[in-house]
């Protein structure tokens, strides 16, 4: 196979930090190649420096064997460079079609759309990148969104294609879809750049794998020389415990309990309905469901962040008439959010300034009008060792933070703050094996210190491991609920179909 | 790099000391309007022109659009401190601010025009428009057939007033069916306002539109609605050709040219009695040339008015005069004083609007 | 782009410091001398020459710079007023119609109660200036928290009434001497004591220390803290348990009070009676400042008084160069633009990188 790039003694350097050094990397024609590695190990600079939006401080870029500089990520598009990015580049209120031809190189001011639309329904048929072209971004599903993303940097016929974190956001079901889409490009030619750090994916669909841990790369190995457990060892740097031994506790005594609640969601529609939950004290009840079935609004309404109606809610056996996060907070109850940028965190926020976001007027933190920035700091200071958060510096705003160390410092808040009750909403979404498995530990010490958790989580794996009694969610209702040891993992993968 | 910034600096410095220190005469002008707003700062800044025509060795600098109030003192003060021996502030709302900082410099004259507050070193001048205003009055009076005359006017203070009256009076007296409808726009610049108040006029059924403000909105107005105008400030005939039938004028050289004069051979010392308030004999105010749409006769009426008026012959403002509500204003062949003029505040007999009192 | 082979990139900084800030605006009006330059040389004017004068009309003598503060502070009240809101995000257009409430509260009190001694005089006017100033803060602030009505149209619809009810009130029960629109004059025994026998008042004093404060509260206190969450998300908020429908107004009314302050002072400071030019566009040009300065309290003074400078100078080349104000307006427009556009150097550089 011949070389199409190769990247050669890459380094990059922000002040103070060392994003890339000394990197070597080699792409084949027509191979999925996996860039795996920790969050903030320097995957994404390396790819900003392909796509044209970092310019590397030392070393060159080799493409068909020329050299070449990319100024821009336009100009990474004219040499062929495509890049399908995590965080989607659509706008929300125009049409698929329209987000598509807009990317489009050879765009003439007036174009001419029906043959446009007919190539690129050829392009869709040919990957079975099957959507309908006419609806709007906000009517597509997450899984078709990201199509058109892919279909947005096919149309300008790229050698290369880029794909950085793309199962991030799907669900199991679409991230099949979406591996069957990368064979069909590999079979036509194409050569792709996966970057993961999720090892049973990587494992499933890389021909070869680059590891990169601390801006540097450890190794590039073949993928069918290599095992999970290697893989993982190479990327963290320690041994991973793939299975965490965890005895079951059972408890008979109510700690949260929620009579026939109905809300909304924030379109308007109905999110939970009618719905009833009882937890145990001291247990970690797993919640599992496809996204969008209600979970995040069920641990807000917990919380008393969104407004319901309810026949009753009770915790240890006392009714909340009015739930509010202030009143929920006072007795006990947290709150780790799904969306860690816009409700966990205030971003533009330093580090201590977050560590307080939700208990700032506790005696330690404040007296009377004022914080005490000094006691702010030093606990803020031991937590971040505890947790082992990297940060370049304490007073840069957590917007810096890679968003597996933003986790990190969400968690160590609310556990901090020695809850009755947590509820972690996809508290390991995004983060590498490394500090999954730290936040496993974490919730199993928790337990042990006699505090309840609700888990809602969508990884199968994470719920069974973890749970003590496992309940499904489907369309805004509590499917069924389950004792850990009395539900298989095939049963559970039906359930979150609504099938029981 | 650093050489070039180090020559640049250089040569930024060497201009300050490159800047003319000159020992000219210096006169200051400080307008509320716009030098072509086609009227008041107009005239004014006509006048100033023709000082540095008649005295090559004065220099002259003016502002213009200068607010009334915080502002206008700033820049008085500014004109003081830069060495300028006369300064002319040329609004009424210029007073209080004139005299606060003619406190400050004693060394310095400064005129105030249309004010009434005077000090060792500021003394005010202004014209007797009235005069001009009844002349225009005589041709509205004239041609007018509905006998209902529109006047725009500024804002509600003794010399507005006056004016009103005054045209009121030149109409009446060839027409004494004729009366004047008053509407205020309260401001002395304000297009808007005025073309607002031209179209109002022209519904009510006048069709003669007078104005006394600052711009020639009013007579834009009249030309698109085919009313007959007369303007005020300056001749702008050009905007309303074929409607346009005069204009009192301002014509400020003869009073600058008399201030400046005497300021640089420093005849006077006080200033607390001078006050300028001439009429049609020092030519400080004119009517604009009659255009042809204004009869023979009515011209001649206007000529020899002009004439008895300079002589000294006809007094405006003579008994017997009856005021807007009906009570007397004048007995026979009583004339109003001057006093009486600066503080007319109540209308005459033909007037048909309100004056908004406190 | 390239340039002599070399590229010229835009890089972030890794923190913004008031130097930083400094230096983003000072190129800005480097960029705008060079720009309005041309346009002083089509006017035949010497740019150098100009720029040299206005640049001592403002810092060449004591007379200057008194001037300039004094027209920062009506600046300056209006720019941390829209500060202070657009730290949570609330956008309050209408620091002008605070500004003239503030103006008639004060003068309103100084002419009708012109017979009390002043010192029960003066806080009376501050106090009814800054409750009249609330009252158009109160309801912007009351509309966005309870029916989430946009406080940019409600606050930008209120200067024109605030500005329109005191023309009414001049035209009317409030006209003063000679018939003209203005307010009889507030007793002397009030005015604001004056400095270095200038114009300049102690209300500058009273600005300073409003900044100093307000920078003071969101570093160090609670509720600043709760302000900068709020700030930055205001689902982070209520997630925090701050009452973001309670901040919403307290902030509104805070922030028009600081304009209306400025607005007091203006009345017993400076003109010493209501007129209808008082508040000329200060409210609009605080906006702008408060932008520049990123919402910093005490960035804004320093900014305040370089825009003070601007409107000094402007006058200042009119009153030497005879320039008309149509060319000044232009130029003032182009250093507007200009130190708008070149905000960018604060968060980043420009480096040059070798191909």
């Amino acid at each position: 196979m011949t070389t199409v790039l190769e990247m050669r003694n890459i380094s990059k350097y922000f002040p103070g930090v060392i994003a890339n050094e000394n990197i070597n990397f080699i792409l084949k024609k027509g191979e999925i190649h996996t860039i795996l590695g920790e969050n903030g190990a320097g995957k994404s600079t390396l790819m900003n420096i392909l796509s044209g939006l970092y310019r590397p401080d030392s070393g060159h870029l080799l493409l068909n064997g020329q050299n070449i500089h990319i100024s821009s990520p336009h100009d990474a598009g004219q040499k062929g460079i495509g890049m399908v990015h995590q965080h989607f580049r659509l706008s929300e209120k125009h049409t698929a079609f329209e987000n598509i031809i807009i990317e489009y190189n050879k765009l003439t001011f007036f174009p001419d759309k029906k043959k446009l639309y007919k190539e690129i329904n050829d392009i869709c048929n040919k990957f079975g990148l099957s959507i309908d072209l006419h609806h709007k971004i906000y009517e597509l599903s997450i899984g078709d969104q990201q199509k058109v993303e892919i279909i947005k940097t096919l149309i300008n016929d790229p050698q290369i294609m880029i794909f950085d974190e793309p199962t991030a956001v799907l669900s199991s079901s679409e991230t099949d879809t979406l591996f069957s889409v990368l064979q069909s490009l590999k079979q036509s030619g194409y050569s792709i750049i996966f970057i993961s750090h999720k090892l049973d994916e990587v494992l499933r669909i890389s021909d070869r794998i680059t590891i990169l841990s601390r801006a540097h790369v450890i190794d590039s190995i073949e993928n069918h020389e290599v095992t999970k457990e290697v893989l993982a060892e190479k990327m963290i740097g320690r041994k991973i415990f793939f299975k965490i031994q965890k005895d079951s506790i059972f408890h008979k005594e109510n700690i949260i309990e929620l009579k026939n609640a109905t809300t909304y969601n924030n379109k308007g529609l109905i999110a939970i309905d009618s719905l009833d939950i009882e937890i145990k004290k001291g247990e970690i009840f797993g919640l599992a469901g496809v996204s969008g079935n209600g979970q995040v609004e069920l641990a807000e309404i917990l919380f008393g962040l969104r407004k319901m109606e309810c026949e009753y809610y009770k915790y240890n056996n006392h009714v909340i008439n009015k739930p509010s996060p202030k009143t929920m907070m006072k007795l006990g109850i947290r709150l780790i959010p799904s969306d860690r940028k816009l409700v966990g965190s205030a971003i533009g926020l330093s580090i201590p300034e977050n560590f307080i976001l939700n208990r700032f007027k506790h005696n330690y933190f404040s007296y009377r009008f004022f914080l005490k920035t000094r006691n702010i700091h030093n606990k803020s200071r031991e937590s971040t060792e505890k947790f082992q958060i990297k940060h370049h510096n304490f007073k840069n705003p957590v917007r810096d933070l890679s968003g597996g160390n933003l986790q990190k410092v969400i968690v160590a808040r609310e556990i901090d703050s020695d809850p009755e009750v947590l509820i972690a909403v996809y508290p390991t979404r995004g983060l590498d094996i490394g500090a999954i498995e730290n936040f496993q530990r974490v919730f199993i010490d928790e337990q042990k210190k006699g505090k309840t958790i609700i888990l809602i989580s969508e990884e199968i794996e994470e719920i069974m491991s973890l749970s003590d009694r496992i309940g499904v969610m489907y369309k805004g209702k509590i499917l069924k609920v389950w004792d850990k040891d009395k539900v298989s993992r095939n049963e559970l993968s039906l359930a979150l179909g609504g099938v029981v | 790099m650093k050489r070039l910034t180090i020559i640049v600096l250089i040569a930024l410095f060497s201009m300050i000391g490159c800047k003319k220190t000159n020992d000219q005469f210096k006169v200051a002008f400080v307008y509320v309007g716009s030098v072509n707003d086609g009227g008041w700062t107009a005239s004014h800044d006509e006048g100033r022109l023709e000082i540095e025509k008649m005295f090559p060795d004065v220099q002259t600098s003016y502002v213009e659009n200068v607010p009334e109030g915080a502002e206008a003192e700033r820049i008085i003060t500014t004109f003081a401190k830069k060495g300028f021996n006369v300064i002319f502030t040329a609004s009424f709302g210029f007073m209080d601010p004139t005299i606060n900082v003619a406190k400050k410099f004693p060394e310095t004259v400064f005129m105030h025009c249309s004010g009434y507050k005077r000090a060792e070193n500021v003394g005010t001048y202004f014209g007797r428009m009235y005069q001009a205003k009844y002349l225009a009055g005589i041709v509205a009076g004239k041609m007018t057939v509905t006998n209902k005359i529109g006047y725009i006017a500024p804002h509600p203070i003794p010399e507005v007033i006056r004016h009103i009256n005054a045209f009121t009076l030149g109409a009446r007296k060839v027409n004494p069916e004729a009366s004047v409808r008053v509407i205020w726009t309260n401001s002395w610049f304000d297009i808007q306002k005025e073309k607002e108040a031209a179209y109002s006029l022209i519904e009510v059924g006048t069709d003669i539109l007078a104005s006394g403000c600052d711009s020639s909105a009013a007579l834009v107005v009249a030309e698109e609605k085919g009313v007959k105008c007369i303007g005020y400030d300056s001749d702008a005939r050009a905007v309303a050709k074929n409607t346009f039938l005069t204009a009192p004028m301002w014509n400020w050289i003869s009073v600058y040219a008399d201030i400046v004069g005497k300021a640089k051979n420093k005849e006077i010392s006080d200033y607390t009695n001078v006050d300028y308030w001439n009429g049609l004999e020092t030519n400080v105010i004119k009517l604009a040339p009659l255009s042809d749409l204004v009869p023979q006769d009515v011209k001649n009426i206007v000529t020899d008015t002009t004439q008895l008026i300079i002589q000294g012959e006809e007094k405006i403002f003579t008994g017997p005069l009856k005021k807007q509500d009906g009570s007397d204003f004048l007995s026979e062949n009583e004339v109003a004083d001057d006093g009486t003029l600066l503080s007319m505040m109540f209308f005459v007999e033909g007037v048909n609007g309100v004056i908004p009192l406190n | 782009m390239i340039i002599f082979g070399y590229y010229i990139v835009l890089k972030k900084k890794l923190r913004t410091s008031q130097s930083s800030r400094f230096f983003a605006l000072f190129s800005g009006v480097v960029l705008s001398l060079i720009l309005s330059g041309f346009i002083f040389l089509l006017n035949k004017t010497n740019p150098f020459e100009v720029f040299t004068s206005s640049f001592f009309a403002i810092f060449g003598s004591l007379y200057g710079i008194t001037e300039t503060f004094l027209i920062a502070i009506p600046i300056a009240a209006c720019a941390l007023a829209v500060g202070v809101a657009a730290m949570i995000k609330i956008w309050n257009i209408g620091a002008e119609g605070q500004f003239v409430a503030g103006a008639l509260g004060a003068g309103i009190s100084g002419v009708y109660f012109s017979f009390l001694p002043s010192g029960l005089l003066i806080p009376l006017m501050f106090t009814s200036g800054i409750l009249f100033s609330m009252i158009l803060g109160v309801i912007p602030g009351i509309l966005k928290a309870m029916l989430n009505v946009n406080e940019i149209l409600v606050t930008l619809m209120l200067n024109y009434m605030a500005t329109l009810f005191m023309l009414f009130l001049l035209y009317g029960p409030l006209k003063g001497l000679d018939n003209f629109p203005y307010s009889k004059y507030i007793p002397d025994n009030t005015f604001l004591p004056l400095l270095f026998s200038s114009r300049l008042h102690v209300g500058v004093f009273i600005v300073i220390i409003i900044a100093i404060i307000l920078y003071f509260f969101m570093k160090k206190s609670i509720w600043g803290y709760e302000l900068r969450v709020l700030g930055e998300s205001y689902k982070a908020a209520r997630y925090a348990g701050i009452g973001v429908k309670r901040n919403i107004i307290l902030i509104m009314v805070i922030s028009a009070a600081i304009a209306g302050v400025g607005g007091i002072l203006e009345v017993i400071g400076v003109q010493h009676r209501l007129q209808p030019s008082i508040a000329q566009g200060y409210g609009f040009t605080g906006i702008i400042v408060s932008w520049l300065s990123k919402n910093n309290p005490l960035t804004t003074l320093w900014v305040s008084f370089l825009i003070a400078g601007l409107f000094v100078s402007g006058s200042d080349m009119q009153i030497s160069y005879s320039l008309p104000t149509s060319i000044i307006k232009v130029f003032q427009g182009i250093v507007f633009l200009s130190i708008l556009a070149s905000d960018i150097f604060t968060d980043y550089y420009i480096s040059l990188e070798k191909k």
